[in-house]
């Protein structure tokens, strides 16, 4: 069952266009990676999805409903939150106050800080830190454990790994599936092309704001991606 | 290497500059075809303009939000009452020290106030302003609180009432084209480039070598010596002056601040264009009081928020005329 | 010399009425990014509205918050909503233009309706009684106003750090994208800032109405005070204002013991000094 969908989405950055009609689908239960280089649209393309981006009307569907352009607060109550990129904690607020500010959108659901604390431990005795005292692994715990309290039907993940130590990178990817596995579809950005085959279901690659090669990941050539994501 | 030059000059501004020739006899005409009231409502907006043309330096180029201008247009007037009135130094040096010493005064006070940034460094320039008139206010010298009036033997030095607003309306028109000019050639060379550079992102163009601080203490350095210059050629032609009047945020600030918003921040043109338009307003709405402030407040915000660009901004957008050729045009 | 000791017990406690003034305004910074030059003038329309409730209905003007509050709440709110809002994001220059003609058609709304007339609240009694310690003598008035002060400071930092609203607020003022995406109204968020920093206006707006006498044009020395009071204070700390406030208040009370004319030139030149005394300025890179 399709969940979430851009059809020929036209997407702009500042004045320059970023996207251009570009259609993606994600499915309930499924991981889709984006891929790309730099400035391919890959961040833009969530944007529009999150309601970051102003987009046309039609251009993105959630459940058979229209909510392209939607503003950020109502795409969040409809069940999808995001993780962004760079984490962007609210910096003056402790590790549980980040979290509490998860259920802003106000759905109702099983996540709570009990259970996000159930999925990260670590994070258990850092309650009362302040976002900007975490180490980088640390900090994208709380930013998942924050989108997560969303009660999310869809989790939109920005630049999984950018900037933290492969360990850490390791110990959140295994955490995808137990996700998955609880009804939560995700849409990952990831810059690493074997580590993005490896956690989805399905990718789009991106390259100047068009997609220019997907397919089922485990069905896909890493060579095949690896020139797409080059564009050669 | 192919030869390439930077041209500012379209073909109309040849037209442009007749007209400019054209317009500066016809006012230094005034006196030989206007009355009395011309001539002190043509100093008036002459004083006006001058300010509105380096507010707009401050502001629109440079990003100093100034709130506290009237201070030098204080000092200014102050000044030439103690040097003209009082000691008898004559008029024209005493008008020049008078912009003279609001320019030096401006370096400490810049220097302490652009510690401050962006919004803050307003209301600071306007508790300098504070500072000055109440240690004006302080001064028994300077008539204290209720101010002093210019001896009537040395105005009548300069000529009979005719004669004097003759006289300062044709320095009044010295002033402003010395501001236009500064305005103009300043923006035109790499320091213009430099300013724009500060006002659009102060960080990345203090990183590429353009001392922010210098820049910003020079701007603020010649607006306020023409303040200064201002207040020393409007009060005289009042004759009077005291500290709430000297010291006047709405009249030197808040009015000369909806000029520059009103005709079109950022553009040379738009201090001219909302000189006239708030001249025309106050004597269209001169009868209705605290409202005629109201509704300058009212047509300030809409213009704001639905006209940033100010009416100047508007016909440039439509015309891409410049009457001061500022834009840059690369031609080979 | 008890004199002098009477000056400056005076001054303190009027230094937590320039806190309040202060907590407004950087609360409004605080979230909003945006210095509302208009802060003064509001406080001045709190200070009217209390004026006409007192009048109209003949209640104490103690009474007169009753009318005050909500309708200060109700017309920060709608001028957040309606105005400013319109504002946040852009670059300095059009919330600072913006408030400030806001701030013009203010003073000149409350010339037209009121005239330049001095007005004074009368709390009654309470205004000339006062407490004997020794040679020195402290009015009860002050007491109250310096413990009210304490206690809606006190009141600011328990919603700050003790309720879900604050939360929300230092949130979005962390980062106004990201709370957005969490489902925050942001718009809403700042409109509720705005709504509470004008209770608190209007609080000190009734406090200080009785203190001294105000008219249509004294918004501008509220709103510097105001200011001078965030600047020595440093901003971001409640009680940090607070020392502001009490610095402003005992240099002000020092100045017009020496000469009576100097009490406001005494207050911005302390503001001067601590601005060259910080050698680094204050709030850089904000």
């Amino acid at each position: 069952m399709t969940l979430l969908q851009t059809h020929n989405l036209d997407a702009y950055y500042l004045d320059f266009q970023a996207l251009y009609g570009v259609s993606i689908s994600l499915d309930a239960g499924q991981i889709v990676a984006i891929i790309g280089p730099n400035g391919a649209g890959k961040t833009t393309l969530l944007r529009s999805l999150a309601g970051w981006v102003p987009v046309e009307r039609g251009c993105v569907t959630f459940d058979d409903e229209s909510i392209g352009g939607f503003a950020a607060e109502k795409v969040v109550a409809l069940g999808i939150a995001s993780v962004p990129e760079g984490r962007r904690l609210f910096h003056s607020l402790s590790v549980e106050e980040n979290l509490l500010m998860g259920q802003e959108s106000n759905r109702s659901g099983d996540w709570s800080t009990d259970t996000v604390f159930d999925l990260f431990p670590v994070l258990q005795g850092l309650r009362k830190r302040r976002g900007s005292d975490l180490s980088g692994g640390e900090q994208q715990m709380v930013a998942i454990g924050r989108a997560l309290m969303a009660n999310p039907k869809v989790l939109l993940f920005d630049e999984l790994s950018l900037g933290l130590a492969p360990t850490i990178v390791g110990d959140i990817c295994r955490t995808l599936p137990v996700l998955r596995d609880k009804g939560v579809s995700m849409i990952v950005v990831e810059q690493d092309v074997r580590r993005a085959l490896d956690l989805s279901d399905y990718v789009y690659c991106i390259l100047e704001g068009k997609i220019n090669l997907e397919g089922e990941s485990n069905e896909l050539a890493f060579d095949d991606v690896a020139n797409a994501f080059f564009g050669v | 290497m192919p030869n390439y030059k930077i041209e500012r000059n379209e073909k109309y501004h040849t037209g442009v500059l007749i007209g400019f020739g054209v317009l500066l006899v016809f006012l230094v005409l005034l006196p030989f075809w206007g009355d009395k009231s011309t001539m002190r409502l043509a100093t008036e907006m002459a004083g006006y303009l001058a300010l509105a043309v380096m507010w707009n330096l401050l502001a629109g180029y440079a990003g100093v939000m100034s709130i506290g201008q009237q201070a030098f247009v204080g000092v200014g007037g102050y000044t030439v009452f103690t040097l003209a009135g009082l000691w008898g130094v004559p008029l024209i040096p005493s008008i020049l020290l008078a912009g003279l010493v609001a320019g030096l005064l401006a370096i400490p006070v810049g220097l302490i106030l652009f510690r401050l940034n962006g919004a803050y460094f307003a209301i600071g320039s306007w508790v300098m302003a504070e500072i000055f008139l109440l240690l004006t206010a302080q001064s028994d010298y300077l008539g204290a609180g209720s101010g002093m009036s210019f001896p009537t033997a040395v105005a009548k030095s300069f000529g009979n009432s005719t004669e004097r607003a003759a006289l300062f309306w044709w320095i009044a028109l010295a002033i402003v084209i010395a501001a236009l000019l500064i305005a103009y050639l300043w923006l035109r060379s790499s320091r213009g480039l430099a300013l724009t550079a500060m006002r659009d992102d102060e960080v990345a163009a203090s990183g590429l070598g353009v001392n922010v601080m210098r820049n910003k203490l020079q701007v603020f350095l010649v607006a306020s010596a023409v303040a200064g210059l201002v207040g020393a050629i409007l009060f005289l032609g009042k004759l009077r002056i005291s500290p709430t009047s000297a010291y006047d945020v709405n009249e030197w600030t808040a009015n000369i601040i909806f000029i520059v918003v009103i005709g079109g921040l950022g553009r040379l043109e738009g201090a001219v264009v909302g000189t006239i338009i708030f001249f025309l307003l106050r004597g269209f709405l001169a009868d209705f009081g605290s409202y005629y402030l109201i509704i300058l407040g009212l047509i300030a915000i809409i213009t704001m928020l639905k006209m940033p660009q100010g009416v100047w901004g508007l016909i440039y957008d439509k015309t891409q005329i410049e009457l001061f050729p500022l834009k840059r045009k690369i031609v080979s | 010399m008890s004199e002098l000791v009477n000056t400056i017990i005076q001054g303190i406690l009027i230094g937590g009425l320039y806190a309040l003034f202060a907590a407004g305004l950087s609360l409004v910074f605080g979230v909003m990014r945006v210095v509302n030059l208009a802060h003064g003038d509001l406080i001045v329309t709190g200070s009217f509205l209390a004026f006409t409730a007192t009048s109209i209905l003949g209640i104490h003007a103690a009474l007169s918050v009753v009318f005050v509050l909500p309708l200060m709440a109700l017309l920060g709110y709608s001028i957040q909503r309606a105005i400013l809002n319109r504002t946040v994001g852009t670059n300095v220059l059009p919330p600072l233009l913006v408030t400030f003609g806001i701030a013009i058609i203010l003073q000149n709304g409350l010339l037209q309706i009121f005239t330049a007339d001095d007005r004074k609240l009368d709390f009654g009694n309470i205004e000339i009684a006062s407490m004997q310690i020794g040679n020195i003598s402290i009015g009860w008035y002050s007491i109250l106003v310096f413990v009210c002060a304490i206690a809606i400071i006190a009141g600011l930092q328990f919603i700050s750090y003790k309720t879900r609203i604050g939360r929300v607020l230092r949130a979005t003022a962390d980062d106004p994208e990201v709370a957005q995406v969490m489902g925050v109204d942001t718009r809403h968020t700042f409109s509720v800032a705005m709504a509470i920093a004008m209770v608190v206006c209007g609080i000190s707006a009734v406090l200080f109405a009785a203190w001294t006498s105000f008219t249509p044009l004294s918004g501008p020395s509220r709103l510097l005070i105001a200011f001078e009071v965030v600047v020595i204070g440093g901003l971001g700390s409640i009680w940090g204002t607070l020392i502001g406030g009490l610095t402003l208040g005992v240099a002000q009370a020092f100045g017009g013991y020496l000469n009576p004319a100097w009490q406001m030139l005494a207050g911005h030149i302390a503001f001067i000094i601590i601005l060259v005394l910080r050698p680094a300025g204050i709030f850089k890179g904000r």
